[in-house]
């Protein structure tokens, strides 16, 4: 794939790599692991394989080889050769072949998963006959978070207001955080605790009164009040949402945050065994 | 010590030691963050010592379905926390970093201080300091404590710091390893980074510039 255009952010991105935090190295990876995954499961990749992230403005990229690819999260009105195509649906393009994004319509990342075709020549765009299309994952349902260590420390008025309010996400956000805006909670006595460590979705309370959700990008450690952590299973979903976008919080139990990741996982898993026998069958129906 | 165990999220535990700066204190983290590594419980992708805290990473799908989720492995930490401690535990390197001392916020730290700015040289390198734990950059290490005449606060806002530049931050000191946008008070700075690891000691050598 040669870079034509550069886009605003696009960056390669995998599954978090964990492991190297205490060297200071975060995990980082892709935003949105869920849109990542049924990527790279309609193209038939390796589950920890990278896929292309972009935000809008997104690149235009030109495919050297004959390439199956698939196109998940967010809705840019994705194009090859100024043919708007089909998301999450495997599609085989042709050398030369140019993707390009035209308009964004929903989500923040888009995910391209890519596999040359070392055994097939493509002559013309094709869209294979099946999709994947993961219905209700990118709801507007409240985001669900669990009490963080000072969340107790709060006052109740404070605690309501997080929990009741419509957050807004600041322009400033990004793949690190996202700053959200509201009026100010009262920040806690011991606003700067000993710094320890800190994950995807912890909710720390600035200085400033206001939140900042930590995303993929997050540092190590930090030393702000931890008041909530957004579960694991609704990650990507928030990580869809942007600058512009608002969001509102309610409160769960870590049974239900393990249960969430687990159905995730499993529905995760129901579509790679899909897409492969569909990618084998078809290869099969193909020579 | 009587540790504390809590929930960082639903995938992550934190052992609290003691909400102190303090080497015994540390001492304790490593002594854990070695025990874990040495013999890692099921699941775990990370070990994160920080000044009186180790935090544990794990895969929340196989803690959520071998072992009743995160409660369940709080009751195998706490077992585990009773167990006699067997890993072997490296011991620290010391890394002698030769410092030039003229960075942009000395004059200030030294009026800050009431000192004058070799009093403020003189102060920093004489003190052997402690790798509390790494973070905000990669390869980026807490140390401490700096002596309390020379303790400073940290800038409302940060400013672009080159890799090299060495800061002071309340009672710690740290070498930026790469450029970054910072809030340190920078003495001075070095063209040696060492690869540092949690429990190293460090000393800091004026040289001329």
């Amino acid at each position: 794939m040669n870079l034509i255009k550069k886009g605003l952010l696009d960056t390669w991105q995998g599954l978090p790599s964990f492991g190297l935090q205490h060297e200071g190295i975060p995990p980082g990876g892709a935003m949105d692991t869920f849109s990542l995954q049924i990527a790279n499961a309609l193209v038939g990749n390796d589950v920890y394989d990278k896929a292309l992230e972009m935000h809008f403005p997104a690149g235009v990229y030109q495919f050297e080889k004959s390439t199956l690819i698939a196109i998940c999260g967010a809705n840019f009105t994705a194009c090859v050769d100024n043919v708007e195509v089909p998301m999450n649906q495997p599609i085989k393009v042709p050398p030369g072949a140019i993707l390009s994004c035209k308009k964004p319509v929903s989500g923040q990342r888009v995910y391209v998963a890519t596999r040359e075709l070392k055994d097939e020549q493509v002559s013309r765009l094709k869209i294979l006959p099946w999709s994947m299309n993961p219905e209700n994952v990118f709801t507007d349902d409240p985001i669900r978070i669990l009490c963080g260590r000072e969340w107790e420390q709060i006052k109740a008025c404070s605690q309501q207001l997080v929990l009741s309010k419509s957050f807004a996400i600041s322009p400033t956000s990004n793949r690190m955080g996202y700053q959200l805006m509201q009026e100010p909670l009262k920040t806690l006595a011991s606003q700067n605790l000993l710094s320890s460590a800190i994950t995807a979705g912890t909710i720390q309370l600035l200085p400033s009164g206001q939140l900042v959700v930590l995303m993929a990008g997050h540092q190590t450690t930090g030393g702000y009040p931890r008041l909530a952590h957004v579960i694991s299973a609704d990650l990507p979903r928030l990580a869809q949402k942007g600058p512009g976008d608002s969001l509102r919080f309610t409160l769960t139990d870590p049974t239900t945050a393990e249960y969430e990741w687990i159905l995730e996982q499993n529905y995760l898993q129901q579509v790679r065994n899909v897409c492969s026998l569909k990618l084998s069958q078809h290869r099969f129906d193909h020579h | 010590m009587n540790p504390q165990i809590y929930e960082l999220g639903d995938s992550a535990l934190t052992i609290e030691f003691r909400n102190e700066i303090s080497e015994s204190v540390h001492q304790e983290v490593m002594k854990r963050f070695y025990q874990f590594q040495s013999f890692p419980l099921p699941g775990t992708l990370d070990l994160i010592p920080a000044y009186a805290s180790l935090t544990i990473v794990f895969d929340l799908g196989v803690v959520a379905s071998r072992f009743e989720g995160l409660a369940g492995m709080k009751t195998l930490i706490e077992q585990k926390l009773t167990e006699a401690f067997t890993a072997a535990i490296p011991e620290g390197r010391l890394h002698e970093i030769p410092c030039e001392y003229n960075g942009a916020d000395l004059s200030f730290v030294a009026k800050s201080c009431g000192l004058s700015e070799q009093e403020i040289i003189r102060i920093h390198s004489e003190k052997e300091y402690t790798v509390y734990f790494l973070g905000f950059l990669p390869g980026f290490a807490y140390m401490g404590t700096t002596d309390e005449r020379i303790t400073v606060a940290r800038k409302v806002t940060p400013v672009p710091i080159k890799a090299g530049d060495i800061g002071l931050a309340g009672n710690q000191t740290g070498i930026y390893p790469s450029a970054s946008p910072g809030g340190w008070q920078i003495i001075g700075r070095t063209s040696t980074i060492p690869h540092f690891r949690a429990g190293d000691r460090v000393r800091f050598i004026p040289v001329s510039v």
